[in-house]
């Protein structure tokens, strides 16, 4: 009977994890050889010291504006949901997942068209006077309109992340925390934080990596001149110059960071 | 001390009324016990007086001060919560001294005061100065929980202490010892203590005054003797210890109620069915044959069942169709029974409407 059991649950899980093998596994242990081959098919080591001295500087950006875009959505993320926990509002709660619908392409034109030079938000600076639109300064087209950008985007799904940790918290100890006087911003710091912090762990390592990945912001509101997000030096490279071995190397960079970030997820999860 | 005053205080949850037209008093210093089944309104009151709930209508009073718009930690309450709610990532000295910090009070201060909260639950005997700065609420027992959570609540000097349903995580034997444990701190420190349970031994035991609550509504009001010998409605009776419940009709014309079989006199004003109570522990067996003296009510019926319930045998006897409960220190021999209850233990309670 265990037996047949057993061999029930094998032949419904087939499907999922050739699922895995075929379209994660696969195109992953190909791309990972890929980025010891040569254009001739030899094994070099030739991407990486190409990888090294070009892109160094790519890498370390990328992750700089991951890591601030993380922890501007961290720190509105947290003092947000904590209002929303300890308060509750419907309507921001709903305005502050609007962007979970809205495509990367569509916010990455909307925040063109918002930071750039002689967009809406340098218009409604000029009008009270604060800057001249002649010499108009521009997010868009640098590190911070990139972050700002990807900020925006993940919004949505940190509010979705933590405040579903936040909730989880029983009421009963923010009543605690109120009883002796706490207000919404030490609830939220004091216990909610806290309590939640495994969650928020989890939840800033899924934006991290996703954030590493992301390829059609930095593309519509990056500057076209200095430092890249690894992403489009991937796509230049096989794009412009056919050069799948260093586009590959940069492919197995990003993921060492990301499994780094992987890493310290499953340690919190397992530690749980 | 202070006294706590309900005036006509309701609230609604949508159509379910959870307090209605709540009006009541309770004495500086005393402990009162709010007891009622699930869904009563006794946490809701609770809550009320806490500020973590805001009354649709009505005026609660501390000393005639009207609070009733204040937010909690104006009120000068501290509330112990049934789940504790110590929060976990702070170690036990962190948990009793947050009340004190919000409050600025300096340092070494809230050292002395949170050093003295816990000696007065015995906490630092059982943690020593090292466990209360190091361990953290779950390592605890629930017991110690427990006590950390009253440290916590008595430190910053309530005016109202406020106990939810507090022991009712905790299993039989260590409630029991808790349950004393409260009562000797709260004649120690004399706050006016608000004790929510649905446990009538718990709340008997250990209130100067309980307030007995249903759908909502205050039923009786009293101290627990009064409460328990004096019921004033079939309500407080049958939730009140193991009562038997008959139904009977009452006749007006000739003043009698007919009940299991037989008349009792009865004085009353009121016609149609009411309810007749009586305790498992007031009622005695006797013999079919046997002779049965004074004035006592005497109903024939057939032991059904025996169950040790380690204080006594616990007979179950059924009389005509309704079964009763009859507690006695001997198994009794007899199938055939007289069930035997002096006549002043026997109550009788119109049904309303």
């Amino acid at each position: 009977m265990r037996r047949l059991e057993n061999a029930f649950w094998f032949t419904f899980a087939v499907p999922t994890v050739g699922i895995v093998l075929v379209l994660f596994f696969a195109p992953f242990l190909y791309s990972a050889f890929g980025s010891f081959q040569s254009k001739s098919g030899q094994l070099t080591l030739d991407n990486y010291a190409l990888v090294a001295r070009l892109y160094t500087k790519d890498v370390l950006y990328t992750v700089g504006i991951a890591a601030f875009s993380l922890a501007i959505v961290l720190f509105i993320g947290i003092l947000l949901c904590g209002y929303l926990r300890v308060y509750g509002n419907k309507l921001v709660e709903f305005l502050f997942k609007i962007p979970l619908f809205v495509p990367f392409v569509v916010v990455g034109h909307a925040m063109r068209v918002f930071l750039a030079p002689h967009g809406i938000l340098n218009s409604m600076v000029a009008q009270i006077g604060l800057i001249n639109l002649d010499n108009p300064p521009s997010l868009a087209y640098s590190w911070l309109g990139i972050s700002l950008a990807l900020a925006w985007k993940n919004m949505a799904m940190a509010v979705l992340l933590i405040l579903g940790a936040f909730r989880s918290v029983h009421e009963t100890y923010l009543e605690a925390a109120r009883n002796f006087g706490a207000g919404a911003i030490r609830q939220t710091l004091d216990v909610l934080l806290p309590m939640s912090a495994s969650s928020l762990a989890v939840a800033s390592v899924l934006m991290f990596t996703s954030m590493l990945a992301s390829f059609s912001i930095p593309l519509m509101i990056g500057g076209g001149k200095g430092a890249q997000m690894t992403m489009i030096d991937v796509y230049y490279r096989i794009t412009y110059q056919g050069d799948y071995g260093a586009a590959n190397a940069l492919g197995v960079v990003s993921y060492l960071l990301a499994s780094g970030a992987a890493i310290y997820y499953l340690r919190t999860v397992t530690r749980k | 001390m202070v006294k706590v005053a309900l005036d006509n205080v309701s609230k609604s949850y949508g159509k379910v009324r959870a307090l209605h037209e709540t009006t009541l008093e309770l004495e500086p210093g005393a402990l009162t016990a709010i007891l009622g089944p699930s869904g009563c309104g006794k946490t809701t009151l609770l809550r009320s007086i806490a500020g973590f709930i805001k009354v649709d209508s009505g005026r609660i009073c501390f000393d005639g001060r009207d609070v009733t718009e204040l937010p909690p930690q104006e009120r000068d309450t501290a509330m112990v919560f049934q789940n504790y709610a110590l929060w976990p990532h702070m170690t036990v000295f962190d948990n009793v001294a947050y009340g004190l910090k919000l409050k600025k009070v300096p340092a070494s201060e809230v050292r002395r005061r949170v050093m003295d909260a816990l000696e007065l639950v015995e906490m630092v005997d059982i943690l020593g100065v090292e466990g209360i700065e190091s361990r953290k609420p779950p390592e605890l027992s629930g017991g110690q929980q427990q006590r950390v959570a009253l440290a916590r609540a008595l430190v910053v000097q309530p005016k109202v202490l406020l106990l939810d349903e507090p022991l009712s995580n905790l299993d039989a034997k260590v409630r029991q010892r808790v349950r004393v444990e409260i009562r000797r701190l709260q004649k120690r420190v004399r706050i006016t203590t608000i004790h929510v349970t649905h446990d009538q031994e718990e709340a008997l035991s250990i209130a100067d005054s309980v307030v007995v609550m249903d759908k909502g509504k205050v039923i009786q009001v009293g101290s627990p003797q009064e409460i328990y010998r004096r019921p004033q409605s079939a309500f407080v009776a049958e939730f009140l210890g193991s009562s038997n419940v008959l139904t009977g009709q009452l006749c007006r014309a000739d003043q009698t109620i007919s009940v299991g079989g037989i008349k009792l006199s009865c004085a009353t004003a009121a016609e149609g069915k009411a309810t007749v109570v009586f305790r498992a522990d007031e009622a005695r067996l006797a013999g079919e044959e046997a002779q049965v003296q004074g004035n006592v009510v005497v109903f024939q019926g057939e032991v059904e069942e025996t169950l040790f319930v380690g204080s006594a045998f616990r007979h179950f006897v059924k009389i005509g169709t309704e079964l009763v409960m009859v507690d006695s220190p001997e198994s009794s021999p007899f199938r055939r029974v007289k069930v035997v209850v002096p006549r002043e233990k026997v109550q009788i309670y119109p049904l309303e409407g």
